[in-house]
């Protein structure tokens, strides 16, 4: 069942919140065990659901009128543990909700649990959590990606309706495309981040995995909007999507040399079948340069170490869980070591500022490149997903973010949605768009998808 | 020996709201961690709010008051400032960049202030640590290296701290509101720095063993080596402080969760057209417009509002006896009742109506006093008080038969001034005042005795007769 | 659970330092352009200063925060180290 159909019978009453719940309970408890998405369930997930039954009686249901959602363990949930996936924080109940998980909610969602992920967000794999790996579902010995990981293989497992992932530089649309789901990194501004565990102020975004277009969307208007009690915020009200299946016809899309060139030949098969396809239906395809776009990586990599440096100072063990740099994982310390480094008085002009001086020229490529196109396509992760168990070096495994760094350097939006499979895996097609640009992002994502589907 | 001596003071501001967050802002009237959030706590997840706007206002009111070009029109970064402490839950503060710079107080350069957060208590004997004073905001003035002297440096304190609680928008010194680090040099030696002195006491007495030790050393040909010391206050001397803290890089960037402050012009114009004259302008102004002395300056511009009464009513009665009865007998009376200025129950016009009286002689400085004291009690007609006080000026044939009477008593004097001898009319209005207890016109008892006595030697009778 | 010796550390920051080695690379990318610390115009109004957040808000928080405590007093203190230099 899809999401909209899904959501059709919730509200029409055929089908209850409840039984919607333990259906997919019952699938948690067959599948978790071996797959390991979820870290925790949320015990009092069927009152919520009883609760929100009740509401749709009343005709309150909300947008989402119960359909289930996982949360990825940065995301504070009120008594569930936010653990991010580490020794840390494995003790750390939440003392709060964070702004999306009152506004899901307030819409009738109902949270199944805490998803598994790659330690503080630091990864691209899946494979650094404390508390040991994700599975993919879709590619059985493969990594799932990261460091949404366990979303991803929940949405793709069928082990919840919607999941929220988080993405600082290609979280979400990582494991999206590694898992065969659906994903998108809001714009940079459109979503709160009270409430979400930080790993890159200036980078992060809370956005949704799904198993299709409508759902991501649906997610999206949940959680977007504007929130007074934070500072760096858009001002957009609000957002809805009622057009997603206007097509493509006459719509201008990019498409980029360097990003093919960096990518393997048979990802780049699957994205140039999937160009063909827009043009079939109508969109104007053209080629834009994005000259710089292999140094975004090194951008992304110096700028985040810094911010996340920053961002874990308050995990000195006296408040709450314990010293970071005494219960952390490998890559956690290495970002900490990196970070502290190169933001020191002698190192910051070579190092820190030099990257931020290479984000303004990637950013204006970017905003260049939306002065010829409405959007563009193009693969999502460079590489096929490794064996899970394989031994990458770091270099190696910060290799997957070459084509999503970009994004969130540019505070953009980008979606990815299942373009195809090679040898069973499967590989996801990223659509990118200029700040608030999601209708666009969305509506090609759905022609997309669509044509898959035929 | 050249002495450079400067400061970075740090002051709370008076708001309902902590800086970046709601939680409440009296922090010393609670139990330990209860006026927490998760922001000002540093809880995982957590993101400031906006920047409370009557800190900024505040900051900005205080910046004006020192003679600052506010820094309008440009985007102001609010910056971390990383740091290990166990007063500060985030592991850094949340410090603007200066959001006004040069400017000058009674000859002080002031380079810079801005607007920061405070940490919470950590107290290091106990490991107790509580967060309420957590995120109160602060605002950071840093001098220039202009005083001279321990006393020099007292002085200037003690007004920069009368200046800014005038604008009633910082706490008042008590409870280690405000907090100072000074850096001190000798010509010769290196800048030394003392961190954290809570009180203008202290701060005197920091430099007063500083300057000693850093002269000996240089005596004994030492260096006075570039450092960073605390002030022990219990023991009045200043140590090295802990090396690992003095090799903090605090790796300021701006604060990602922040956009920058935008101070507009009109704003800030409005800000200065709404505040307070700083007090230290406002007694050099008394001073000139009205004549009086820069010591009864100094006591009526102590609270703004007395400084207003004031001139309200120098424009009415002659302004030097005004000064003199705020400075010698108001003050007085309101010290002793403990009151402020700005909580009293009398009009300006009830005052000028005393002040009047007393003016033209109709009542004694004595008995104005008394009335005042009623006055400032509660407000009421002073013509009332004076009633009520049994002081009222006796009337003319009131006082005319008291003449009379102290005529019949003092056959001699009268006797004596009818011979010619004149300072028996002195005598008797002393008599008349005596018996009158103060409640005569001295002046209307001369002319009414001599009246009397001029009529007593025209009819000729002898004295005692008739 | 992995050995968190001094050994471990100090290679975690070789590996560390040879990753900022590679990354430093397109640094040499030659450009004239400014940081870019933060990304787009977010206005900034200030939030109005008035009636703090509610007392049993903050009750709630207090239980919360004192059950996360690793050590606490009565009176609701942190308990933490005692500072070095303090003799």
């Amino acid at each position: 069942m899809g999401t909209l159909e899904k959501l059709e019978a919730l509200r029409g009453g055929d089908l209850s919140p409840v039984e919607n719940l333990e259906r997919i309970l019952r699938k948690v408890e067959e599948m978790n065990g071996k797959l390991n998405a979820f870290l925790q369930l949320n015990p009092r997930a069927r009152e919520e659901a009883e609760e929100v039954e009740r509401r749709i009686r009343r005709g309150e249901g909300g947008r989402l009128s119960g359909l289930t959602v996982a949360v990825k363990s940065n995301i504070n949930v009120r008594g569930l543990k936010a653990t991010c996936a580490s020794r840390v924080l494995e003790d750390y109940v939440s003392t709060y909700d964070a702004e999306v998980i009152s506004r899901i909610r307030r819409e009738g969602g109902v949270i199944v649990g805490m998803t598994n992920m790659d330690e503080f967000a630091c990864g691209s794999s899946g494979e650094t959590s404390a508390f040991g790996p994700t599975q993919n579902p879709s590619a059985p010995g493969y990594i799932p990606g990261g460091s949404s990981s366990g979303s991803a293989a929940a949405v793709a497992a069928g082990l919840c309706d919607l999941a929220l992932g988080t993405d600082t530089g290609g979280s979400i649309r990582n494991p999206a495309s590694h898992c065969g789901v659906a994903g998108l990194k809001p714009t940079y501004g459109l979503v709160p981040r009270h409430g979400l565990i930080d790993l890159g102020m200036s980078l992060d975004q809370i956005g949704p995995l799904a198993p299709d277009v409508h759902g991501l969307a649906l997610l999206l208007e949940v959680i977007a909007g504007e929130n007074p009690r934070e500072g760096m915020m858009l001002g957009v009200q609000r957002v809805s999507f009622p057009n997603l299946e206007e097509g493509v016809r006459g719509m201008k899309v990019g498409v980029c040399p360097q990003f093919s060139s960096l990518t393997d030949p048979r990802i780049n098969g699957l994205v140039e079948e999937k160009v063909e396809v827009l043009r079939e239906l109508g969109a104007r395809v053209e080629e834009v340069s994005l000259p710089h776009l292999e140094h975004a990586l090194s951008a992304y990599y110096l700028i985040v170490s810094v911010e996340f440096f920053s961002a874990t100072r308050r995990y000195d063990g006296r408040k709450y869980g314990k010293r970071i740099e005494e219960a952390c994982g490998e890559e956690v310390l290495r970002r900490i070591a990196i970070g502290s480094y190169i933001s020191r008085k002698e190192y910051r002009d070579r190092y820190y500022q030099r990257a931020l001086q290479l984000r303004t020229l990637i950013r204006k490529e970017l905003f260049s490149a939306f002065q010829r196109v409405e959007v563009l396509v193009g693969p999502t992760v460079p590489k096929l997903p490794h064996r899970l168990g394989e031994k990458l070096s770091p270099l190696e495994m910060y290799a997957y973010d070459y084509l999503t760094v970009p994004a969130n350097l540019a505070g953009i939006c980008a979606g990815v949605v299942k373009a195809g499979e090679v040898g069973g895996i499967p590989v996801g097609i990223q659509v990118q768009g200029p700040p608030l640009a999601e209708e666009k992002v969305l509506r090609v994502m759905r022609a997309l998808e669509e044509s898959g589907c035929r | 020996m050249q002495v450079k001596i400067g400061f970075e003071v740090h002051l709370q501001l008076k708001t309902e709201r902590k800086l970046y967050c709601d939680c409440p802002t009296n922090y010393a009237e609670v139990p330990p961690n209860t006026n927490i959030c998760p922001i000002c706590t540093g809880m995982p997840g957590a993101k400031p709010m906006k920047p409370n706007r009557a800190a900024v206002e505040a900051a900005v009111e205080i910046s004006l008051m020192l003679g600052c070009r506010v820094r309008t029109g440009e985007p102001l970064y609010i910056l971390r400032k990383h740091y290990d402490y166990p007063d500060l839950p985030s592991g850094y503060q949340r410090t603007s960049v200066p959001l006004a710079v040069q400017g000058e107080l009674e000859g002080v350069r002031i380079r810079e202030v801005h607007l920061e957060e405070d940490p919470g208590q950590y107290d290091p004997v106990s490991g107790a640590v509580n967060f309420n004073r957590s995120g109160i905001p602060l605002v950071e003035i840093v001098t220039e290296p202009d005083l001279r002297s321990p006393e020099e440096a007292r002085r200037f304190l003690r007004l920069l701290t009368r200046v800014l609680e005038y604008t009633g928008k910082v706490r008042p010194e008590a409870g280690g509101a405000m907090r100072a680090d000074v850096n001190v040099s000798l010509e010769g030696g290196g800048r030394v720095e003392v961190k954290n002195i809570n009180s203008v006491k202290g701060v005197y007495r920091a430099l007063k063993f500083e300057l000693q030790r850093q002269a000996e050393r240089l005596r004994r040909g030492e260096v006075v080596r570039r450092e960073t010391r605390a002030y022990l206050e219990s023991q009045m001397v200043t140590v090295p402080m802990r090396t690992k803290e003095l090799e903090e890089d605090y790796r300021y960037f701006p604060d990602p969760d922040l956009p920058p402050l935008l101070l507009d012009e009109g704003w800030v114009e409005e800000i200065r057209g709404r505040m307070a004259e700083p007090p230290h302008l406002r007694e050099r102004r008394l001073v000139e417009r009205y004549g009086i002395s820069q010591a009864a300056a100094r006591v009526i511009t102590s609270e703004k509002e007395l400084a207003d009464l004031f001139e309200r009513v120098a424009g009415e009665v002659n302004p030097l006896l005004a000064a003199d009865w705020f400075r010698t007998k108001l003050k007085k009376v309101l010290n002793f009742l403990g009151l402020r200025a700005k909580e009293v129950s009398f009009s300006p016009e009830q005052l000028v109506s005393l002040l009047k009286m007393v003016e033209s002689g109709r009542i004694s400085r004595e008995q104005g006093e008394l009335v005042l004291r009623e006055l400032v009690k509660k407000g009421e007609d002073p013509e009332r008080i004076l009633a009520r006080l049994g002081l009222l000026p006796l009337e003319e044939e009131e006082l005319g038969e008291l003449v009379r009477r102290v005529m019949e008593e003092n056959v001699k004097a009268v006797r004596d001034y009818l011979e010619g001898r004149e300072e028996a009319l002195n005598f008797l209005t002393g008599r008349v005042m005596g018996a009158s207890r103060g409640r005569a016109d001295p002046r209307v008892v001369v002319r009414l005795l001599r009246e009397k006595l001029e009529e007593r030697r025209a009819r000729g009778t002898e004295p005692g007769e008739g | 659970m992995k050995t968190r010796g001094e050994d471990w550390r100090r290679e975690v920051e070789r590996s560390a330092e040879e990753i900022l080695r590679a990354l430093s690379r397109s640094l040499e990318v030659l450009t004239a352009e400014g940081e870019t610390y933060q990304l787009g115009e977010f206005h900034q109004p200030l939030r109005e200063d008035g009636e703090p957040s509610p007392a049993e808000e903050r009750e709630a928080f207090r239980k919360r925060f004192l059950s996360l405590a690793p050590s606490k007093d009565e009176e609701g203190n942190l308990k933490v180290e005692a500072a070095g230099w303090v003799r």
